[in-house]
């Protein structure tokens, strides 16, 4: 079992860190043929700057983007509603409804692309919260 | 399985053009299900005309127009409502596009109306034409030229900009000449300056972490590995962020603009941190 030693000593930390994130290195390199292959051409308007980011974009940026919307199950109306409902002029999600709204993440996947970005995205969640919790014990305990 | 299938008439076709066949016959049958006979060979012959591709110009157009609006807006709260100029000859761009438009749907859904009539709506439809390319043949030209259709014969918006190929090089966009709206590209491009100024500081900080550390090959991994996880991992909470903000809050401008990044700066930092951190743990563990 890998121990990740930390500043606060915690040994929860120390095993959930490995736990959590090195799962993570693995699933990069399946998220592109699982989920980047399939969705990347159902889109019809490259609008969004993930389009622009080159290899980044395509093997990266683009595949973690389809768990998020996968996992949120977004409905695309009711954000441009609110995103809009200030002032229907303004709408900063514009770019990206234009991009990814014409698309229904959930029905469009199959079982396995669920179940991968479930994880994928929990995965992720984990290691935002150890980040803070580290960064905390780094720099003020 | 084959990369190309060949089709009965003879015609070789991709797999991924075969599925994408695949799913427009089913869209197609759906649609003619919906619609009745009568009316499916009605839109059959209208797509058959030349119609479309002018509509389908139109559509890009809007959301060129759309796209230029929605950048003025995020830039909004830099500049203190500096863009109303821009933003107001972009909304008479809009309408007038729009006029257009209908205009253009009018003429082409007369196909089975007397000829009298089909004659006035084309009339009309020439009228907005004339309206547009008028007044806003800046505009259309800005368009031509930023599109990314690096041919003039396949460019779409031609049919608008036609027979401007003598002033195709030259600017001339009432919208970049606004003094506001040059002072707004001022702003955003400083803006952009300084996110790529960041990025590329952590670039060259990485790639010195490189070349001065004594066993290259485990830095470069290690540099690698953590710029990937939390390049990933800030992308997908920066995204998160802003879609749940908009829901809850539904902040613009200023507001959003700064949350996102400081929520961003502070993943990518913490996240970089314990990565770095796992990445000698696990070396210590594995190469021990």
């Amino acid at each position: 079992m890998i121990f990740a030693s930390n500043p606060c000593d915690s040994l929860i930390l120390g095993y959930l860190i490995p736990i959590a994130m090195l799962p993570l290195i693995p699933m990069m390199a399946l998220a592109y043929p699982l989920l980047g292959r399939h969705f990347d051409p159902m889109i019809q308007h490259r609008e969004s700057i993930d389009f622009y980011m080159g290899p980044l974009g395509t093997y990266l940026i683009r595949p973690g983007g389809y768990a998020l919307f996968i996992v949120m199950n977004m409905d695309w109306k009711k954000l441009e509603e609110r995103a809009t409902r200030r002032n229907p002029d303004v709408n900063p999600m514009g770019p990206t409804i234009r991009t990814y709204g014409s698309i229904d993440f959930k029905s469009e996947a199959n079982v396995f692309q669920i179940g991968f970005s479930w994880l994928y995205i929990l995965l992720v969640a984990l290691t935002v919260v150890l980040g803070f919790i580290y960064t905390f014990c780094k720099h003020f305990l | 399985m084959p990369a190309l299938i060949v089709t009965p008439d003879g015609t070789r076709v991709s797999e991924k053009e075969e599925t994408e066949c695949e799913r427009l016959s089913k869209d197609l049958d759906r649609l003619q299900r919906r619609l009745g006979p009568e009316n499916y060979r009605k839109l059959v012959e209208l797509t058959n005309t030349a119609g479309p591709e002018a509509l389908s110009v139109v559509m890009a157009a809007e959301r060129w127009v759309q796209k230029h609006k929605d950048s003025l807006s995020i830039g909004l709260g830099l500049t203190g409502g500096a863009v109303s100029g821009a933003k107001s000859r972009l909304d008479e761009f809009g309408k007038s596009l729009a006029r257009y438009e209908d205009a253009l749907n009018t003429y082409l859904l007369s196909k089975h109306t007397p000829a009298a009539k089909r004659a006035k709506a084309r009339e009309a439809a020439q009228r907005a034409f004339k309206d547009l390319n008028g007044r806003f043949a800046a505009e259309l030209e800005t368009m031509a030229q930023n599109s990314r259709y690096k041919s003039w014969v396949h460019n779409p918006f031609r049919s608008f900009a036609g027979g401007v190929e003598a002033s195709f090089n030259t600017s001339g966009s009432p919208i970049s000449s606004l003094p506001e709206t040059q002072r707004l590209n001022i702003g955003l491009g400083a803006t952009r300056i300084l996110g790529k100024g960041a990025f590329g500081l952590d670039l060259v900080a990485r790639g010195y972490r490189v070349a001065y550390s004594d066993n290259k090959d485990y830095t470069l991994a290690k540099e690698a590995a953590t710029f990937a996880v939390s390049g990933l991992v800030t992308s997908i909470v920066v995204r998160g962020a802003a879609f749940g903000l908009t829901l809850v809050l539904g902040p613009s401008g200023l507001v959003l603009l700064i949350t996102l990044t400081s929520i961003g700066a502070l993943t990518a930092y913490n996240t970089d941190l314990i990565a770095r951190d796992l990445f000698d743990d696990t070396a210590e563990a594995l190469l021990k």
